[in-house]
C-alpha cells in the first residue's frame, strides 16, 4: 500500500448504519470518533470496533467541538432525524470539519437538496430509499441476474446470476463455458455457500453457486438467452407498500413505461402515492394471499414486497415464489435478516442500510484517491466478500502501463475483470495491456485499494 | 468462550514475561550471581508459550467475560512462574513465601515475607522490584502497545486491567491509548530515576526504588526500607512521585495535549490533593513531640501519608510507634487509596466519591420521595450503571476482608496485625501494623494465610471482577 492517509472521522449516530460504517472504516485503519444520544448504542459500537465514544448531540456545536470537528477531515451524519443530520453537517463545516456526508430521507427534501448543498455546505447528502429504488429499477431492467452493477458510465455490466438445479450451467468447467458460448465475459467471482473465490479456468459450476460474471452491456441479453436464463424484461409490477422506496420508484416506472398496482395499508400514503402518479393504489392488507391472487399475481412479470416489515416481506415473496412469479424482489432492513432469507431462496434482496453505508464507504474511499488514479465507483459484491472497483488510469504507472497483463504479476485475490479502452470494452486475456486512459474494473478481496498500483 | 484466543494471548504474556526476565538476568551477570535461575524459567516460559502461539486462531472475538478471563488467568500464571527465579536460587527455597513475594510484586503490594533483605542476591533484588514496574501499568495494556491492532473488541483487556469505575479510551485506536499510557508511565520513571541519581543514590537503588516508585509497589532493597538511605532529599524525591504516581494519567494526557484547563476540573484530583493536605496535618500535629525538629516532623508525615495515599508502602519511620489518632488515619488513607487510572490500589477516591454522593442522594429521596436526584461527577451527570456498580464493589470488598480475617484468625495473631495485614493485601499498600508493621514481615503467617493474602492482593489490583469470574464455575459454564 501506498502512503496511508489515515482520516479523522466523525459518525454521528450510531444506528445499524453508523455501525455499519464505524466497522468498516476502523477496520481500514480511520481513527473515528462516535457520537450518539443513547448510551447503549454507544457502547455496542465501543466496545465492538476500535473507536472512541462521545455521548451527546451532534447537533450541539459545544459536543462538536469536544469530538474535534475543527480538526476532522469527515463527518458522516446518519442519525434518524434528516433535522438533526443537516443542522450537525452545518455546524461541523462552520467548525471546520473539510467533508461532510448527511443521510437525508424525507423525500420532501428531495427537491430542496440542491439548495442545501450551496448554503449549507454540505459535500454529500445520501437518501438510501432513494438509492434502494435505484437498485430496485435496475433490478427490473435485467430480471435474469440477482443483482447487476454497471460501471464505465454503462458500458459494462456485473451481474450476480444464482445457478438453480436446473440451470445449463450445473457441471461445465469454466474453459468448457468459454469455448461453448460465443460471447466474450469472464466469471471473476464465485460463492459458494459462505466461501467466496476467485475461480481458475478449471473451476466448475454446482448448483447453488452464486457467480458474478463481467460482460459488454451490449452483449448482455445474448448472454443471458445463450445459457437460458433469459427472462422478458418486465412489464408489470405487482408492489406491496407504499412507503418512500415505493414512492421513488413509481417515478422511474413511469419513465421506463412499467405498469405497477401498488397495495399499501396506510391510507395517508395511498392518498400521496395517487397524487402524484398515475398507478393503481389498492388500500389493504399486502399480506392477504386472496387479494394478491385477485390483483393478479398468477399474471404479473415481478413481485415487489416493499413494505416496512421485513418478515411480511419475506413472508410474502416466499408465497409469490410459490406462485411462480419470475421475479421477486424483496426489501430487508435488518442486515442479518439477509443472509437468513437468501438461503430461503430469495435471491434479490434490497437492503437500503448496506447501501447506504456501501455508498458512504465508497465516498470516503474516493477521498483518499491518490493523483494518478482515481476510485470512479466501487460496489461490494459476492455479499460483501470482494469490491468491484473502477479506476480510471490518468498517467502512465511504471510497472503497470504497456506491460502485457501475463507479465504483470498481481497480488493474491487481485483480478483484473474489463478494460475499456477508447470506448471499446475488452474482457482481458494474458495479452492484454493496459493504457493511459483507459478504465480498468479490478476485483479484489482485499477491501483497502486505494490506487490502481494496488494491484501489484 | 474463545479458547483457542484465550490460549494464544496467555501464551503472548507468558513471552513478554520470558523477555522480561532478561533484566534480572544482565543484573546477575554484572554482580557475578549466578544467570541460571532465570534462564531455567525463561526456558519452562517458552517451552509452554511456544505451542499456542505459533498458530494464531482465526477468529479473534473476545467479549467481556473472555477480557477478564484473560487478565485474571495472565496474573496468576505470571505469579505462578515468576516465583521460580526465587525459588531455583535458594534465595526463597519454599514455593509458597516465594509466591506471596511475586505476587506481592506484580500487584504492586509489596508486603514481604523476607525477615532479612540486603542479603538476597542483586539479580533477585531487581526481579522483586521490576515486578512492581511490570505490575504498575500492567501487562495486558503493554501487550496491547506492542501487538499489531488485534480486534476492536480487545478494549476488554484495557477495561478489565486498568483500575477505576468509569474507563474509556485516550485517543480513538486502542493500541495508541495503550502506548501514551506507557510513554508517560516510562518518562515519568525515568525523571524519577535521574532525580535520584542527582540526590546521591546509587545507580542500582535508584533503579529498583523508581521501579518501586512507578509501579507504587513499596519493595525496597534496604532492610530500613527508604529510611536506610538516609538520604532527606531522596525521600523528598520519592515522596512527591509517589503523589505524582497516584494522578489519574488521563490528566497527564490532557497536560500533554493542552488542555489544562480540564486538569483542574477533575474532582478527583482536588479531593486526592484536599485529603493529602489534611491528613498530613493532622498527623503533623498529632506527632509533633515524637520528632527532633519541624523539618523531620514534616518530612516523615508527608512522606508516609503520600506513601499511604498511593498505596507504595515505603517507610522512613516506624509508624508502629505513632500515636493511635494518626495510625487510623492511615488506615483510613488505605482504604481510600488514590485516584482511578493510575497505578495505585485501594478503592480508589473517584469511586469513594461516587459512594459519598450516593449516600447523600438517598437521603435527599428519603426526605423528599417524590424528588429527582441523580449523582454528578465533574459536573455532569453518572448513569446509573457506575453508581450500581460502585455500590456492589465496596459490598464484595468488605466480604473478602470479613472471610479474610476470619481465616487470618486461625493463625492466632492478634487483631491489630489481622486487619491491617488484610487491608494492606487488598488495597496494595503492603506494610500494615502490629507485626507486619513497617520493621515487621509477613512471614510468620501460615501457608493457608500466604495464599489467602496473595489472593487478596489479586483481587484488589484487579479489581475483584476478573478473578472471581476466573475462580467461579459460572463464569466457566457454556451457558
Amino acid at each position: 500500500m501506498l502512503e496511508e492517509k489515515y482520516m479523522n472521522i466523525i459518525v454521528v449516530g450510531c444506528g445499524t448504519v453508523g455501525a455499519a460504517i464505524c466497522a468498516q472504516l476502523a477496520e481500514e485503519g480511520h481513527d473515528i470518533t462516535a457520537l450518539d444520544k443513547s448510551v447503549d448504542a454507544l457502547s455496542e459500537v465501543v466496545n465492538s470496533y476500535d473507536v472512541i465514544n462521545l455521548e451527546g448531540n451532534g447537533a450541539d456545536v459545544s459536543v462538536l467541538r469536544r469530538a474535534g470537528a475543527d480538526k476532522a477531515d469527515l463527518l458522516l451524519a446518519v442519525t434518524s432525524s434528516d433535522e438533526v443530520n443537516i443542522l450537525c453537517c452545518a455546524a461541523a463545516k462552520r467548525l471546520g470539519t473539510k467533508n461532510t456526508v448527511a443521510r437525508v430521507r424525507n423525500p420532501e427534501y428531495s427537491e430542496l437538496i440542491q439548495l442545501m448543498r450551496s448554503e449549507m455546505n454540505l459535500s454529500l447528502t445520501i437518501n438510501p430509499e432513494l438509492a434502494a429504488a435505484k437498485e430496485i429499477y435496475r433490478m427490473l431492467r435485467f430480471p435474469s441476474a440477482a443483482k447487476t452493477e454497471t460501471f464505465c458510465r454503462g458500458r459494462v455490466e456485473l451481474a450476480e446470476i444464482v445457478v438453480s438445479e436446473e440451470s445449463e450451467l450445473c457441471g461445465l468447467s469454466l474453459f468448457e463455458l468459454r469455448s461453448k458460448l460465443n460471447i466474450k465475459f469472464l466469471v471473476c467471482g464465485v460463492l459458494r455457500g459462505e466461501e467466496a473465490l476467485i475461480p481458475s479456468g478449471d473451476f466448475c459450476i454446482q448448483a447453488g453457486d452464486i457467480i458474478s460474471i463481467t460482460l459488454p452491456e451490449t452483449e448482455t441479453v445474448r448472454f443471458f438467452k445463450e445459457i437460458g436464463v433469459y427472462k422478458q424484461p418486465v412489464k408489470n409490477v405487482l408492489i406491496v407498500g407504499g412507503g418512500r422506496t415505493t414512492y421513488y420508484l413509481e417515478a422511474m416506472l413511469k419513465e421506463g413505461k412499467i405498469n405497477s398496482v401498488v397495495i399499501e395499508k396506510d391510507k395517508e400514503r395511498c392518498r400521496d402515492l395517487i397524487e402524484q402518479y398515475s398507478c393503481t393504489v389498492i388500500c389493504d392488507d399486502g399480506t392477504d394471499h386472496d387479494l394478491l391472487l385477485e390483483e393478479g399475481i398468477d399474471r404479473i412479470d415481478a413481485f415487489l414486497a416493499l413494505s416496512d416489515m421485513d418478515e411480511e416481506n419475506a413472508i410474502i415473496s416466499m408465497y409469490a415464489k410459490k406462485r411462480e412469479v419470475p421475479k421477486i424482489i424483496t426489501l430487508i432492513s435488518k442486515l442479518s435478516y439477509v443472509d437468513l432469507f437468501k438461503n430461503m431462496g430469495l435471491e434479490s434482496i434490497v437492503s437500503p442500510k448496506s447501501s447506504t453505508a456501501e455508498y458512504i464507504l465508497r465516498y470516503v474511499r474516493s477521498m483518499e484517491s491518490v493523483l494518478d488514479s482515481e476510485i470512479e465507483s466501487l460496489h461490494k459484491i459476492m455479499d460483501g466478500n470482494f469490491e468491484a472497483l473502477e479506476f480510471i488510469v490518468k498517467e502512465d504507472i511504471e510497472g503497470l502501463t504497456d506491460i502485457k497483463l501475463k507479465e504483470l504479476r498481481p497480488r493474491r485475490g487481485v483480478l483484473v475483470a474489463c478494460i475499456v479502452h477508447n470506448g471499446n470494452v475488452i474482457i482481458p486475456t494474458g495479452d492484454d495491456v493496459i493504457r493511459r486512459g483507459d478504465t480498468v474494473i479490478v476485483i479484489t478481496s482485499d477491501k483497502q485499494m486505494n490506487s490502481i498500483r494496488d494491484i501489484l | 468462550m474463545n479458547y483457542r484466543m484465550l490460549g494464544y494471548l496467555l501464551s503472548v504474556v507468558l513471552l513478554i514475561e520470558a523477555a522480561l526476565l532478561a533484566f534480572p538476568l544482565v543484573t546477575a551477570m554484572i554482580y557475578g550471581e549466578s544467570i541460571l535461575p532465570y534462564l531455567i524459567t525463561m526456558a519452562i516460559l517458552t517451552v509452554v508459550s511456544v505451542p499456542s502461539i505459533i498458530f494464531k486462531p482465526k477468529n479473534t472475538v473476545i467479549y467481556a467475560k473472555e477480557g477478564f478471563i484473560c487478565v485474571a488467568a495472565s496474573w496468576l500464571l505470571m505469579s505462578l512462574f515468576g516465583a521460580l527465579p526465587m525459588v531455583l536460587s535458594g534465595a526463597i527455597p519454599n514455593y509458597i513465601d516465594a509466591l506471596f513475594e511475586i505476587a506481592s510484586g506484580f500487584t504492586t503490594t509489596g508486603a514481604s515475607i523476607l525477615t532479612e533483605i540486603e542479603s538476597l542476591p542483586k539479580g533477585i533484588l531487581l526481579w522483586r522490584s521490576f515486578s512492581h514496574w511490570v505490575g504498575g501499568m500492567g501487562v495486558l495494556v503493554f501487550m496491547l502497545a506492542i501487538l499489531p491492532s488485534t480486534d476492536g473488541r480487545a478494549i476488554h483487556l484495557l477495561r478489565a486491567e486498568v483500575p477505576g469505575p468509569t474507563k474509556g479510551k485516550l485517543v480513538p485506536k486502542l493500541r495508541q491509548t495503550a502506548i501514551i499510557l506507557y510513554g508517560i508511565y516510562v518518562a515519568l520513571t525515568v525523571i524519577e530515576f535521574v532525580a535520584l541519581l542527582i540526590s546521591g543514590m546509587s545507580f542500582y537503588d535508584a533503579l529498583v526504588s523508581s521501579f518501586a516508585t512507578a509501579g507504587t509497589g513499596g519493595f525496597a532493597v534496604k532492610n530500613a526500607s527508604i529510611a536506610g538511605y538516609n538520604n532527606p532529599a531522596a525521600e523528598w524525591i520519592i515522596a512527591i512521585f509517589m503523589l505524582l504516581f497516584g494522578v489519574n494519567f488521563n490528566l497527564y494526557f490532557f497536560i500533554l495535549i493542552g488542555k489544562i484547563k480540564d486538569v483542574f476540573k477533575s474532582e478527583e484530583l482536588r479531593a486526592y490533593l484536599a485529603i493529602f493536605l489534611v491528613s498530613s496535618a493532622i498527623i503533623v500535629i498529632n506527632t509533633w513531640s515524637m520528632f527532633a525538629n519541624a523539618s523531620d516532623c514534616i518530612r516523615a508525615t508527608v512522606f508516609q501519608v503520600t506513601s499511604i495515599m498511593s498505596t507504595t508502602g515505603f517507610a522512613t519511620v516506624d509508624y508502629n510507634l505513632w500515636p493511635e489518632l494518626s495510625k487510623t488515619v492511615l488506615m483510613v488513607l488505605t482504604v481510600i487509596g488514590a485516584c482511578a487510572g493510575s497505578t495505585a490500589g485501594g478503592l480508589k477516591i473517584s469511586r469513594v466519591l461516587i459512594l459519598i454522593k450516593s449516600i447523600f442522594r438517598e437521603v435527599r429521596h428519603m426526605l423528599r420521595p417524590r424528588s429527582v436526584n441523580v449523582v454528578k461527577i465533574d459536573g455532569e451527570v453518572l448513569s446509573e450503571e457506575p453508581v450500581k456498580a460502585a455500590g456492589s464493589y465496596f459490598a464484595l470488598y468488605v466480604l473478602i476482608i470479613i472471610l479474610t480475617v476470619l481465616i487470618l484468625a486461625l493463625d492466632g495473631f492478634g487483631f491489630e496485625t489481622n486487619f491491617s495485614a488484610t487491608l494492606a493485601c487488598i488495597n496494595n499498600v503492603g506494610p500494615g501494623f502490629g507485626a507486619v508493621g513497617p520493621v515487621g514481615n509477613y512471614s510468620d503467617f501460615s501457608w493457608l494465610s500466604k495464599i489467602i493474602l496473595s489472593l487478596n492482593m489479586l483481587f484488589g489490583r484487579l479489581e475483584i471482577m476478573p478473578m472471581i469470574i476466573l475462580l467461579s464455575p459460572l463464569g466457566w459454564k457454556q451457558r
